[in-house]
């Protein structure tokens, strides 16, 4: 028994060897509303819904017991949402085949396809042949090169040194009136129906290349148009009744028939070719070959893909698109789903005819992918991108912390108070994850050299126990990251960088020390290296408790044990308050984390989250580079010259600096204080009253960050001056923001001498 | 999911002639896995073949002084000439480390974790699943994304170890199926 599909509801049978296109044929049905069918995969003229997947090419779907067809609708697109009942199945492991190959050729049953692999195959290449009347569908080429396949197995990704494209011609079709009507046949499509059984019926071939095999009438001349048989004309049976041609005398008469037939010559088959402009792709035989161009259209549908006809070509070209590529782009001729492979020569000859100097443009490229794929093919083998977890990723879920992503991390928004977590900072104890700081170790003779020459701080007088705050600046001056500077010996460091920041930095790092040569040894501890955060006015009292008798003072630094850990234990503050940052063994974090937690349990201690954390330091002023910086950040713009020191020999970013510090500036961070809630963080900063560079309600800048201070009772937020004010200019004292009024005050905005840091 | 397990390890950051000294003695109950010309990581008890190490190593990281080594006719031999042991190798290999380059960074590291795949399950769920070309002869150390997951692939006839930073092994975990 012959399977039988679904066409449109109806059930409709079929014989082995069957393509959807024939069987729906067989029946006499066209696949689509009209247009000429090549039946080889070139056009777009049979695409329709193929269980649930639309602009799938019939003529290359072999068909299946049971499969589901809808023909696509006349006017409009197919619905982008699959039937239910019908929908396509999507593999639960989309997972990819890669392979490593030597030669990939495509088109390896084409003539110049087999006498190429023959001849690679004589050379002791490794050859793989594809070809789609073998199940292999090549859908892309890529950058490397790499060859995506569909096969029914899934999909493939091949890793080739060469691809060899040999996919052959294809075979043009008619641009003239009534073109789009059903009965339109390419000379191949009719022998591989006539060869499938089916009777074409009254037929007339035109054209020099003849139809094998096929009972037809033969006309010599040029097709002029297409008429439907009478009374079909906005009929639903839109089939062709007769053909007007222009004989080769010069007189147009008119012919009966229902199928017309084709030959008017051939155009590359290049679709994968002019994806791949890459040295390793090679294209040979007809696919690489220049043929002869159709005469120049006068009328008719000449991109059938995209609805677009000779006269819309004509008004593009009035308007100035004179080019190939400017014109695809102007008409969208090209863009749908054969690529050009049917409009492609048409358009090339109507614009060396418009031109009239027999210039030919080269064909514009082409786009993955050349098959209508869904959207599991397309992504298999495509991977979310991976977000690291700390150590303490299990402990942060037992308290309820409300997780988020940050700097390619999970870590801890909230735990369920971020008030709580504020007070229990500013007024008692708290720990942080920090884990996902930059961690670096600079080790050797040079070390001092090459952190003098990559940070604008002095480095040399920072003393073996003692830290830094510094600043990174890229050549161009500007601000890319900051961290602390450690030296643990006369020729040891450890650095650290934002969170965010640390694959970039220690990139950085990398890069320069290789390209000045210094003597030094580098590693990235940042994932061998957890951190934890003890901040708080009992913060010194919580370490006492786990053995560390006398803490660092304020920016210093030692290795000691915290509760039997081994941490280096750094004091510094971020959050305003006295703070001990304790880097030890990943392995050993949930311990020491569960230590605190304990000791620290008749104190209050509470553990903080990064919303927290966000508002304690901007109540202190600090900035987290890439919420208040910008790409151009410099530091005068932030008003941290003091990290920056102009009188050493060299730093990366000082030759900018001292260039740009004569260029006129008119950005600056400011500190803004303003009653009621925080405004949302990229609000707009307007002029609140009339002076030298504004008028009342022009946009100045923006908000930063903001926060609403539990403890200042008001909101502080740090903002950017853009417009409307320069150095030479006194800065305004209140501006407009979020219908308030804002008042500018100079950060910080608590403690503002630091004394609860060095506490 | 696919079982995982922490490694502990010593990493090594030095000259490149520096780390084949040291790596050319090490016992054979230590794997070390170059990851680059001056850095190599020593995994003490990670022997292929008998599954992942369990218990944390207490290994500790040698405090030498490179300036009292005599280095010169130094030999893997006690006077009677008896082998070392594994230890002993190990610490010499460090001892002459030190020695070749005082500049050296040797570090413990337990932020990295491993698993561990059979041949077949090398066959079936890594082989055509990473997307660079996986060396032809075995053993071999290699590296890219599997999964989408930076690691670390070191290759034997028999078996294989996938090492990622311990902060992506609950995602890779995930992902092998």
């Amino acid at each position: 028994m012959t399977p039988r599909i679904l066409l449109d509801g109806t059930p409709i049978a079929t014989q082995v060897g069957d393509s959807v296109a024939t069987a729906i044929l067989r029946k006499g049905e066209h696949p689509t509303q009209g247009g000429t069918l090549c039946l080889a995969g070139d056009c777009g003229a049979c695409v329709a819904e193929v269980d649930g997947i639309s602009w799938v090419r019939t003529c290359q779907t072999p068909v299946r017991a049971g499969m589901v067809i809808k023909r696509h609708p006349g006017v409009g697109a197919p619905s982008a949402f699959a039937s239910p009942a019908s929908g396509p199945h999507v593999a639960e492991d989309a997972s990819v085949d890669h392979r490593h190959v030597d030669v990939v050729v495509i088109g390896s049953r084409s003539t110049t396809g087999a006498a190429e692999i023959l001849a690679l195959q004589a050379a002791a290449r490794e050859v793989l042949p594809l070809d789609g009347k073998d199940g292999h569908e090549v859908v892309a080429i890529y950058a490397g090169p790499r060859v995506i396949v569909r096969t029914a197995a899934g999909m493939m990704h091949l890793h080739a040194h060469e691809v060899v494209v040999a996919t052959g011609a294809a075979e043009l079709q008619p641009v003239v009136p009534g073109n789009d009507l059903q009965g339109l046949l390419t000379v191949k499509a009719a022998e591989a129906l006539v060869a499938s059984g089916i009777d074409l019926g009254n037929s007339i071939s035109i054209g020099p290349i003849r139809p094998r095999g096929v009972h037809c009438n033969f006309l010599e001349g040029t097709l002029e148009a297409v008429f439907p048989a009478t009374g079909d004309a906005t009929g639903e049976n839109r089939r062709v009744g007769q053909i007007q041609v222009k004989g080769v005398d010069g007189e147009s008469s008119m012919h009966a028939c229902n199928i017309v037939i084709l030959g008017l010559g051939t155009a590359p088959r290049d679709l994968l070719s002019r994806m791949a402009d890459n040295p390793a792709v090679r294209v040979i035989g007809p696919a690489a070959q220049k043929h002869v161009l159709p005469a120049c259209p006068t009328e008719g549908l000449a991109c059938p893909c995209s609805k677009i006809t000779v006269e819309d070509w004509h008004g593009a070209w009035d308007r100035g698109f004179t080019e190939l590529e400017l014109m695809k782009r102007s008409s969208l001729t090209g863009t749908g789903t054969c690529q050009g492979s049917v409009c492609l020569p048409h358009l090339q000859a109507f614009i060396s005819a418009q031109r009239n100097d027999g210039s030919i443009d080269e064909p514009f490229t082409a786009r993955p992918a050349t098959r209508q794929i869904t959207l599991a093919e397309a992504s298999s083998g495509i991977y979310l991108d991976a977000w690291r977890r700390t150590p303490l990723h299990e402990e942060h879920l037992k308290l309820g912390a409300n997780m988020d992503r940050f700097g390619g991390w999970w870590r801890p928004w909230n735990y369920g108070d971020h008030i709580a977590e504020y007070w229990a900072v500013r007024e008692g104890v708290s720990i942080g994850d920090v884990s996902t700081l930059g961690k670096m170790v600079i080790q050797g003779p040079d070390a001092i050299e090459v952190l003098e020459r990559l940070y604008p701080t002095t480095i040399a007088d920072i003393k073996p126990g003692r830290s830094r705050y510094v600043l990174i600046l890229n050549e161009r001056g500007h601000l890319f990251d900051d961290g602390m500077v450690c030296r643990e010996t006369e020729d040891r460091f450890v650095l650290t960088f934002t969170s965010g920041g640390a694959s970039s930095a220690e990139a950085w790092v990398r890069d320069w020390v290789d390209t000045w040569g210094l003597d030094v040894r580098l590693v990235d501890r940042t994932h061998a290296l957890a951190a934890i955060n003890v901040t708080g006015p009992f913060g010194g009292e919580l370490l006492q408790r786990l053995g560390v008798a006398e803490p660092p003072k304020f920016l210093q630094h030692r290795h000691g044990d915290v509760a039997g850990v081994p941490c280096h234990i750094m004091r510094l503050s971020f959050t305003g308050e006295a703070s001990w940052e304790l880097h030890h063994p990943w392995d050993r974090s949930a311990e020491l984390w569960r230590a605190l937690m304990e000791a620290g349990r008749d104190m209050g201690i509470k553990p903080h989250g990064l919303q927290a954390l966000f508002g304690l330091r901007l109540e202190k002023g600090h900035i987290l580079v890439g919420m208040d910086t910008e790409m151009d950040t410099t530091p005068k713009r932030i008003q941290h010259d003091w990290a920056v020191k102009m009188n050493k020999p060299f730093f990366l970013g000082q030759e900018a600096l001292v260039r740009t510090a004569e260029l006129p500036n008119s950005r600056r961070l400011i500190g803004l204080t303003m009653n009621g809630p925080a405004p949302i963080e990229g609000m707009p900063i307007l002029a609140d009253a009339d002076f030298a560079g504004a008028v009342t309600g022009d946009i100045l800048g923006h908000v930063a960050t903001s926060f609403y201070s539990p403890l200042l009772k008001h909101t502080v937020a740090l903002g950017w001056l853009k417009r409307g004010w320069s150095e030479d200019l006194p800065l305004m004292e209140t501006v407009q923001v979020d219908g308030r009024v804002a008042t500018l005050a100079e950060p910080p905005f608590y403690d503002k001498e630091g004394k609860r840091a060095r506490a | 999911m696919h079982a995982h397990s922490s490694l502990f390890g010593i990493r090594i950051i030095a000259l490149p002639s520096a780390i084949d000294l040291c790596v050319g003695i090490l016992p054979a109950s230590t794997t070390a896995l170059r990851f680059a010309p001056d850095e190599v990581l020593l995994l003490p008890e990670l022997v292929l073949g008998q599954g992942l190490p369990g218990e944390r190593s207490e290994l500790s990281i040698l405090d030498v002084d490179p300036s009292g080594l005599d280095l010169t006719g130094f030999e893997l031999s006690d006077e009677e000439g008896e082998d070392f042991d594994d230890d002993d190798r190990l610490e010499m290999a460090l001892e002459i480390l030190l020695g070749e380059d005082p500049s050296v960074i040797v570090e413990t590291d337990t932020g990295m974790s491993a698993m561990m795949f059979s041949r077949a399950e090398y066959d079936r769920l890594i082989a055509s699943r990473v997307e660079w070309q996986l060396p032809s002869t075995k053993p071999y150390l290699s590296q890219g994304k599997f999964l989408g997951v930076p690691v670390k692939l070191y290759a034997t006839e028999g078996e294989a170890l996938v090492i990622c930073l311990t902060a992506y092994v609950h995602e890779l975990a995930e992902r092998v199926r």
